[in-house]
């Protein structure tokens, strides 16, 4: 029948086809017009993909994810290859973009898109066909990590899409033959085609658990899991067997080679061969745990009844009634959300450095601005008004200049200090500036000014009370003295002026 | 193994789920827990009744995020709004922040089930969603002629969407600085306090910060936040149905730039 046979060769078409979609966003990478944009033209971004793809498939094998962190110090090093002599923010730059572009960051499903016709029973149809390449899932620890997607592995990292395990054992017979005429180079790349091989089985079967943790009801024990495993296990034991002798080989080759470049590549190949040999150790150990890990999931998903939770569509029943709310009524809700949100956390325990710790801590949610800690001589300039100004100062300091040889009252220089004049009127407090200057100078001697044989005023207590309406305490007598520079220890005050010791301070009397 | 152990041994399970970074994949104690908890019922019972006794309440226990606990309102071992955003006047609009991060992550319920769900999520598009939703609220307002103006003297009666957009997304102080107020800063805050916590992890710095969830955070929401809140709104008399046709407002600008790389062979929508 005519439409049967172009069905079953369209079949092949379509697959082609899908793999060559798969290509194309690799392509377009180059032709970017982020490329240009940002001064990307030296690198090679299709290039560059592939080494990312190789990376981390190479490195899910160990693990079921890679940080996005570790792809992209990985790729900016191949970067750095590619375009030496740039800065290492602009390798991490194209690294970081570049992985995104291949998560397709910028769709919200993530999935690049491609139509392709196909014969079904229907006649020919154009369907899509969705598909990733590189992919954000959870790592062990429900961390986001990046891992590859199958369709990337087969086009991708090795363009034919057989039975793995008949491939593995050619890529190992044929490393086997090149080893044998000691072809170390291209024993090198069977190998890395062997250890490729063994990532993909590693692939399949963490898939299965993984599907099996989800819902181990979907896994038929007998069809899905019995069989496979079975022949995955014969498999890895008789791989295993190989490579072994492949490293034994390995072994009596560097034995007997002493050029330099070909030794290097012998140990190149030795680890190469290791690293497969530890593949498959895991594989073993995996392949034991399958069986436990599925009575597990049984237990855990059969046997114990299912979570219950409400399917609450987030943006359409919460956020956009949020935003209908008034400030006030929104609040409950929302906390209720956050609380929600955040979980239970552990309460921390203060000890005494702790305070410390916490106080001298920078709150990076202060509300306010902050302001940069200005040199000494700022705070001068911020400083408050002086309380006396210059003009008092210099009023005060004529009246000292003025005291007369044979000495004057402070209750006299007090009336002087309170006449008008010059500006000065009613609500002036000068008195108030010459009380306390006198009060200094009687408590600190100008010992310095004398020494040094300059005339100073002293202020001397000789028992008198003063009588003030605003002053309480002595009323001073003030005289001016001078200093004899050969005299350094005793201020020259006169034996009848000895100042006795008080404690009566000039203060305001009220 | 005694009684006592038992019991020692709940608690730690207890603890472990408040700790960061212990994870069972990580951690081989809470790996134990956690297989016991599966396969022992009786100690799943010993460590509910912990919980229960510091007002925390067991969700369930998943295989990379351990033990998921819920808090209860009397609990004191729940986070502190008041100590997150001191501001009273930037609160409302900080938690808003977090509800818009949560939407944008999970656009579908189904997402919320969906164990292998990674979101990438951006300041910049957090920002849009809200906006977008409070620019539709505006106009309705406006062609209704309603007066929008909160009541003076009592600044909360204003709509929650009329105070999220008298924000301004981003701006500048005179120190060339985003001020704290505007949008930006605060969905960036809820990011960071987020990310503080483990429950998203930076990516990169494009669009204002783009950061990806993790599985407990996926958890926190569906297990209680989401639940909570509905019914917090159902006390308000405030219901309203899904409707998942709602295409998200951002997914238009998307298409002509994603094409514009050359990355997609076809113009089909997203879906």
């Amino acid at each position: 029948m005519f439409f049967g046979e172009s069905a079953a060769a369209y079949e092949s078409i379509t697959s082609r086809m899908k793999a060559l979609a798969v290509v194309r966003p690799l392509l377009a990478l180059d032709d970017s017009p982020a490329k240009r944009e940002r001064g990307w033209e030296g690198y090679r971004l299709a290039e560059l993909a592939l080494a990312t793809i190789d990376f981390v498939t190479l490195r899910i094998g160990a693990r079921t994810a890679v940080r996005q962190e570790a792809v992209v110090e990985q790729v900016a090093e191949s970067a750095a290859l590619q375009v030496p002599g740039r800065a290492g923010t602009e390798y991490q730059e194209v690294a970081r973009w570049l992985v995104e572009r291949m998560i397709n960051t910028e769709r919200h499903d993530r999935c690049f898109r491609h139509e392709i016709g196909s014969v079904t029973g229907d006649g020919f149809v154009v369907r899509e066909f969705p598909f990733q390449i590189l992919k954000d899932v959870p790592d062990e620890a429900g961390q986001a990590a990046l891992t590859v997607t199958d369709a990337a592995i087969t086009v991708l990292v090795h363009a034919v899409d057989v039975d793995i395990a008949s491939e593995q054992i050619a890529a190992e017979a044929k490393l086997a033959a090149l080893l044998k005429r000691a072809r170390i180079g291209e024993a090198w790349q069977a190998a890395r085609t062997a250890h490729v091989q063994s990532i993909r089985y590693a692939k399949e079967l963490l898939d299965r658990m993984e599907e099996m943790k989800r819902n181990v009801r979907a896994i038929d024990w007998e069809a899905d899991l019995d069989g496979p495993l079975k022949e995955a296990q014969e498999h890895v034991e008789e791989r295993s067997r190989a490579e072994t002798q492949l490293k034994a080989q390995v072994a009596q080759l560097l034995e007997v080679t002493e050029e330099e470049h070909k030794r290097q590549q012998l140990e190149a190949l030795d680890a190469l061969i290791q690293d497969c040999l530890k593949r498959h150790l895991m594989l073993v150990d995996m392949l034991l745990r399958v069986v436990p890990e599925f009575r597990h999931q049984q237990d855990r998903q059969i046997f114990v009844p299912p979570v219950v939770h409400v399917r609450v569509h987030l943006r359409s029943q919460l956020l956009e009634p949020a935003l209908e709310l008034s400030i006030e009524d929104s609040e409950r809700p929302l906390e209720a959300f956050v609380r929600g949100v955040l979980g239970p956390v552990r309460p921390r325990v203060m000890y005494l450095p702790d305070y410390f710790e916490v106080l001298t801590r920078m709150p990076d949610q202060a509300e306010v601005e902050r302001v940069a800690v200005g040199a000494p001589d700022d705070w001068e300039v911020t400083s408050d008004p002086p309380r006396f100004d210059d003009a008092q100062h210099a009023w005060v300091d004529r009246l000292l200049s003025a005291v007369p040889g044979e000495g004057m009252r402070l209750s006299r220089l007090l009336e002087r200090a309170r006449e008008w004049g010059e500006g000065r009127g009613p609500g002036d407090d000068t008195d108030h500036l010459l009380a306390m200057e006198t009060a200094h100078r009687f408590r600190h001697v100008p010992v310095a000014e004398l020494a040094r044989g300059e005339e100073a005023v002293v202020v001397v207590d000789d028992g008198t009370e003063l009588d003030d309406p605003v002053f309480g305490g002595s009323d001073f007598l003030l005289l001016p003295a001078m200093g004899e520079p050969t005299s350094e220890t005793q201020p020259p005050l006169s034996p009848e002026f000895v100042p006795r010791a008080t404690n009566d301070d000039l203060e305001p009397s009220a | 193994m005694t009684q006592y152990d038992d019991v020692a041994a709940a608690a730690r399970m207890v603890a472990l789920a408040m700790t960061r970074g212990k994870s069972p994949a990580r951690y081989g104690e809470n790996a134990r827990l956690v297989r016991r908890f599966d396969t022992e019922p009786d100690f799943a019972q010993l460590v509910r009744k912990v919980a229960q006794g510091f007002d925390l309440t067991v969700q369930e226990v998943h295989p990379q995020a351990g033990l998921v606990l819920a808090t209860t309102t009397e609990t004191d071992f729940a986070v502190s709004v008041t100590d997150l955003v001191p501001n009273a006047e930037n609160r409302p609009l900080y938690l808003l922040a977090h509800l818009a991060i949560a939407s944008r992550a999970f656009p579908r319920p189904e997402d919320l089930d969906d164990d292998e769900h990674v979101a990438r999520i951006s300041v910049q598009k957090v920002d849009e969603d809200v906006r977008a939703y409070a620019t539709v609220l505006e106009r309705r307002a406006a062609a209704a002629d309603e007066d929008t103006d909160p009541p003076a003297g009592s600044p909360g009666l204003e709509g929650l969407w009329r105070a999220y957009l008298r924000r301004n997304p981003t701006g500048r102080t005179d120190k060339d600085r985003t001020p704290r107020s505007a949008t930006y800063a605060l969905v960036k805050r809820a990011f960071t306090h987020l990310e503080q916590r483990g429950f998203v992890r930076a990516t990169s710095d494009e669009e204002g910060g783009t950061y990806a969830t993790n599985v407990l955070y996926r958890l926190h929401i569906r297990a209680q936040a989401a639940r909570e809140m509905l019914q917090e709104l159902a006390a308000l008399g405030v219901a309203a149905l899904p409707h998942h046709d709602a295409p998200l407002p951002s997914e238009a600008p998307e298409q002509p730039e994603a094409t514009g790389h050359g990355m997609l062979p076809d113009s089909a929508p997203a879906t």
